[in-house]
């Protein structure tokens, strides 16, 4: 007797996508996710919402989960308005360049930031254009980062599509299981 | 004169009077003539000289424009040719006319725009009458009998109310959203439904209503945008504290849909309190309360204002 396929729960989350001008959010996304607007939304109104679809398997049920994707313009300033699009973000992706060394710094304001809106906000780190040489960052500095904000870190490069799945499903993972914990 | 030279032209007849040399001029008839007759093949001749290279360049640049002219002929005989060339700059020009010469264009534009509108309107005048005569034509059904009650409680002819009533109107999609986080709770119709449009668009007006808030509100929490506009279409935005709906209708929107709308939303919210404020992205809860209390407004908008009346 064939065994029945675990009942499948659709849910959805907001995640934002957060780094300096030109780390590579949006080209970190853009080959793996389903695309309905236009880049120009992120220059024009500083935003741009997209969409990532993880299978997350668990003991009684598979969750498809929605990942709705808050892609934010990156500048050398803060904009207040970037408060307001992080409100009700359940998670965050931090971006930065491994070539260039202050866009690892720069993310503590990032999460300072989403920690003021969302606090419970769950944390994974991209550490991107890991194909390009000659690295400003070592590994070791990239994993202590991580580890002192509670993130999980992959070393990820748009180009070559290295650990973007793998970043995703993490994610997606860390997401469902705060929902399981909220729900019990 | 013998025969060969009378035909030899070289040869002079005997009897034409002999070549008189010119004689020079006299040595004392002024002080310029002698020089002038002198000077004069020299003249010539350095002008020639000065001259052949601007002379030679003249040409070249006649040709060249000959060249020009003729290709410009061709390309207006050539009417495919004429309307490409023209085309790109016609709009502009248009502009600018209508810019500078607004009295002129619209007596020119007046007779065909003038056609085209009333045609258009005859041809909605036509739709009308026609909506309006059925419904008054059927004198005992529920609505009629309404509409007849309402005439006389509020003093509105009833033939006015039914023209009200033949106005086009239709909701075509209803989108309820999680206002901090964008997400989307539930979606009507949900026929051949894209989950990730729907799921898209949710996040995207929230977007924009975020970004009008900061750039046109004193206080952005407390400012909304009230509605979006495209060609026929409107979006309705209404708000509550934790949830908004947004509609897609086209044609006008009865007085008291918005009122309506706002009460559903705000209805929802009462019966969903804790559900909205711990929400975590799980809409499957709010599925059959999101159904009870909007479903109407696509299914028959006449009932759901009537609910709320």
């Amino acid at each position: 007797m064939a065994t029945p396929l675990p009942p499948v729960v659709t849910m959805s989350s907001k995640v934002c996508l957060l780094g300096d001008f030109a780390v590579g959010k949006t080209s970190l996304v853009r080959r793996f996710v389903y695309d309905l607007f236009d880049d120009k939304y992120i220059s024009t109104i500083g935003v741009k919402v997209s969409r990532k679809t993880v299978a997350v398997p668990q003991a009684d049920r598979v969750v498809e989960l929605s990942l709705i994707l808050w892609d934010l313009a990156g500048g050398e300033k803060f904009d207040p308005i970037q408060a307001t699009y992080m409100r009700g973000a359940a998670g965050a992706v931090l971006v930065c360049d491994m070539t260039r060394a202050e866009t690892l710094d720069h993310l503590n304001a990032y999460v300072a930031d989403l920690q003021t809106v969302s606090p419970a906000a769950v944390f994974v780190l991209a550490a991107n254009k890991s194909d390009l040489t000659p690295w400003e960052l070592s590994k070791a500095q990239v994993e202590e980062f991580a580890e002192r904000i509670g993130a999980s870190c992959f070393f990820t490069s748009a180009k070559t599509g290295e650990e973007v799945e793998t970043l995703f499903r993490e994610l997606g993972r860390q997401l469902v299981e705060k929902m399981n914990g909220s729900a019990s | 004169m013998n025969e060969s030279e009378q035909r030899d032209p070289r040869v002079a007849p005997r009897d034409a009077a002999p070549e008189i040399e010119p004689t020079p001029p006299p040595l004392d008839s002024g002080p310029g003539a002698g020089e002038q007759a002198a000077e004069e093949n020299p003249l010539t001749a350095l002008r020639e000289i000065l001259l052949r290279e601007e002379r030679r360049r003249h040409q070249e640049e006649i040709r060249a424009l000959q060249a020009e002219i003729s290709r410009l002929e061709g390309q207006l005989a050539d009417q495919d040719a004429l309307v490409e060339t023209i085309a790109p700059i016609l709009g502009t020009a248009i502009q600018r006319q209508i810019r500078e010469s607004k009295e002129e264009m619209i007596e020119a534009l007046y007779p065909i725009i003038g056609q085209l509108v009333m045609r258009a309107v005859t041809q909605a005048m036509r739709d009308l009458a026609r909506s309006i005569d059925e419904r008054l034509r059927t004198t005992f059904d529920k609505e009629s009998l309404l509409r007849r009650l309402k005439a006389w409680i509020t003093g509105v002819p009833e033939a006015e109310l039914a023209m009200r009533e033949a106005l086009p109107f239709q909701v075509q999609e209803i989108f309820l959203i999680h206002l901090p986080s964008g997400l989307l709770l539930w979606h009507a119709p949900q026929e051949a439904e894209d989950p990730a449009r729907s799921e898209l668009i949710s996040g995207m007006l929230t977007a924009i209503q975020d970004f009008a808030s900061h750039a046109l509100g004193d206080e952005p929490s407390e400012e909304r945008l009230g509605e979006l506009q495209y060609q026929e279409r409107l979006i309705l935005l209404e708000f509550g504290a934790r949830a908004y709906a947004a509609v897609v209708v086209e044609g006008v929107p009865p007085l008291d849909f918005r009122p309506a709308l706002r009460q559903a939303v705000l209805e929802f919210e009462a019966e969903n309190r804790s559900l909205l404020a711990s929400y975590q992205g799980d809409p499957s809860a709010l599925r059959g309360s999101a159904q009870k209390h909007f479903q109407t407004f696509i299914d028959h908008p006449a009932s759901a204002l009537a609910q709320t009346a």
